[in-house]
């Protein structure tokens, strides 16, 4: 009688968490995998010695990136850039930049494409 | 009568052809060289071949000049094709393509001197003119109105070593531009020195572009002319030129505080008839009083010269 009654108190446990977890599929929406770093192709980090700096004020912001065959692109959407290599870009901001700054950096090979952005504050002379 | 009508008509497309867009830290790009502001008679076809130079190289605080060097200089040199095709005595539509052989920035870094460069097809003008008054056989008058649009045709995504290049060196502007003008010129045929106004405002969308959102600030043009014909095929006239620029604006609606201003110009031009219908037109623009928002690199001059040509079809 005893193990009658546990059989059916665990097969209603078993239902109820089927339930469960069913309910909680369907409210919340599993959110789109983002690209898993791999040993294919990885932008581990945007770095920069400095994040604030003056108008014409130059900096250097690197991309640490794993892979091969890897192509980079740069963009801002305030300021100007030059590559040193691609790499590297020098990064400045002329009086029409200042403020919070976006840099971005793509890097691509035949696995796909990775991003990472790096905010760069500029501020006006004294 | 006849040599009136086409001194005003090559005028008219001076005006067209000087507009110029400045921006803080670029040479700008121009506004719309149509070279066809004119009237055109009903199936009467003009074709306008120009080549401009544009330096820009000082930085200016307010009205004042500064020693700021990090930017050496922006230049451009554009060459644009521009058609106009009387629709009737009334109606003109005026279409304009231009390509910018270089379009360049020259930057004094730490580690030296150094180029952003970038070449390439601009926007294209469209315009719709309507004459407001009719043509008459004495006392030339024109009067016309415009409305018309600066599509971003062009490129917008040049890429110098693996960077894309600033919003103020791309070949084309980016932003869908509305333009609307009033041009009146005035001639007897027995005065020797005619006049002329024109007034343009210009109003662009955003800019939306991956990282990019931008508004360029609304332009207010106003220019005024004397001409005086020294020779019947020899036409030399002087312009006095506002410009008036809001600021441009970022992300949020924010205000950029380094661009717009007013700039005034004195503008010597002339014209010269080579042949039956087929004119050389040049001019100089000279900048003689500039106040700016903030910091920004001004132009220093700009020169065009230019080969029309009208068939009637």
């Amino acid at each position: 009688m005893f193990v009658k009654f546990k059989l059916t108190m665990l097969s209603l446990l078993l239902i109820a968490s089927a339930l469960l977890l069913n309910s909680c599929d369907q409210d919340d929406e599993a959110p789109e995998p983002e690209p898993e770093p791999s040993i294919n192709l990885a932008l581990d980090s945007i770095t920069t010695p400095k994040k604030h700096i003056v108008m014409f004020e130059e900096i250097l912001v690197t991309a640490h990136a794993r892979g091969e065959n890897l192509q980079y692109f740069w963009e801002t959407n305030h300021g100007s850039m030059l590559g040193k290599d691609s790499v590297t870009v020098t990064y400045w901001g002329c009086p029409s930049c200042i403020g919070l700054n976006t840099i971005q950096c793509t890097v691509t090979n035949e696995y796909g494409s990775v991003s990472d952005t790096i905010m760069v504050q500029v501020d006006p002379w004294n | 009568m006849k040599s009136v009508t086409y001194i005003l008509t090559v005028l008219a497309a001076l005006f067209w052809s000087s507009l110029v867009s400045a921006q803080c830290c670029a040479a700008g790009n121009p506004v719309g060289g149509d070279g066809s502001q004119d009237a055109m008679k009903k199936n009467q076809l003009s074709i306008f071949a120009t080549y401009r130079h544009s330096l820009s190289r000082d930085y200016y605080h307010l009205s004042q000049k500064e020693d700021i060097r990090n930017i050496e200089k922006s230049y451009y040199d554009y060459g644009s094709l521009s058609l106009s095709y009387g629709i009737n005595w009334r109606f003109t539509i005026h279409t304009e393509m231009g390509y910018y052989f270089d379009k360049i920035q020259v930057v004094n870094l730490t580690s030296g001197q150094e180029s952003i460069k970038a070449k390439g097809i601009g926007d294209l003008s469209v315009t719709m003119r309507y004459s407001l008054l009719p043509q008459k056989i004495v006392n030339e008058n024109r009067l016309i109105f415009s409305l018309g649009g600066r599509f971003p045709v062009g490129q917008f995504n040049e890429v110098q070593d693996d960077v894309k290049i600033p919003v103020a060196l791309q070949p084309s502007s980016g932003a869908l531009k509305i333009n609307s003008s009033l041009f009146f010129s005035h001639k007897n045929a027995d005065a020797r020195v005619g006049w002329s106004a024109f007034a343009l405002f210009e109003w662009s969308n955003q800019i939306n572009e991956g990282l990019i959102v931008y508004k360029y600030g609304n332009l207010l043009l106003m220019e005024a002319t004397a001409f005086y014909p020294v020779k019947p095929s020899f036409v030399f006239s002087l312009s006095s030129r506002a410009e008036f620029r809001a600021r441009d604006k970022k992300e949020n609606d924010l205000e950029i505080e380094s661009t717009g201003g007013v700039v005034l110009y004195v503008k010597p031009q002339m014209q010269l008839e080579l042949m039956h219908d087929l004119y050389v037109l040049t001019f100089a623009e000279l900048p003689v009083y500039k106040y700016v928002n903030g910091y920004q690199l001004t132009n220093l001059f700009a020169f065009q010269v230019g080969v029309r040509k009208t068939f009637s079809l």
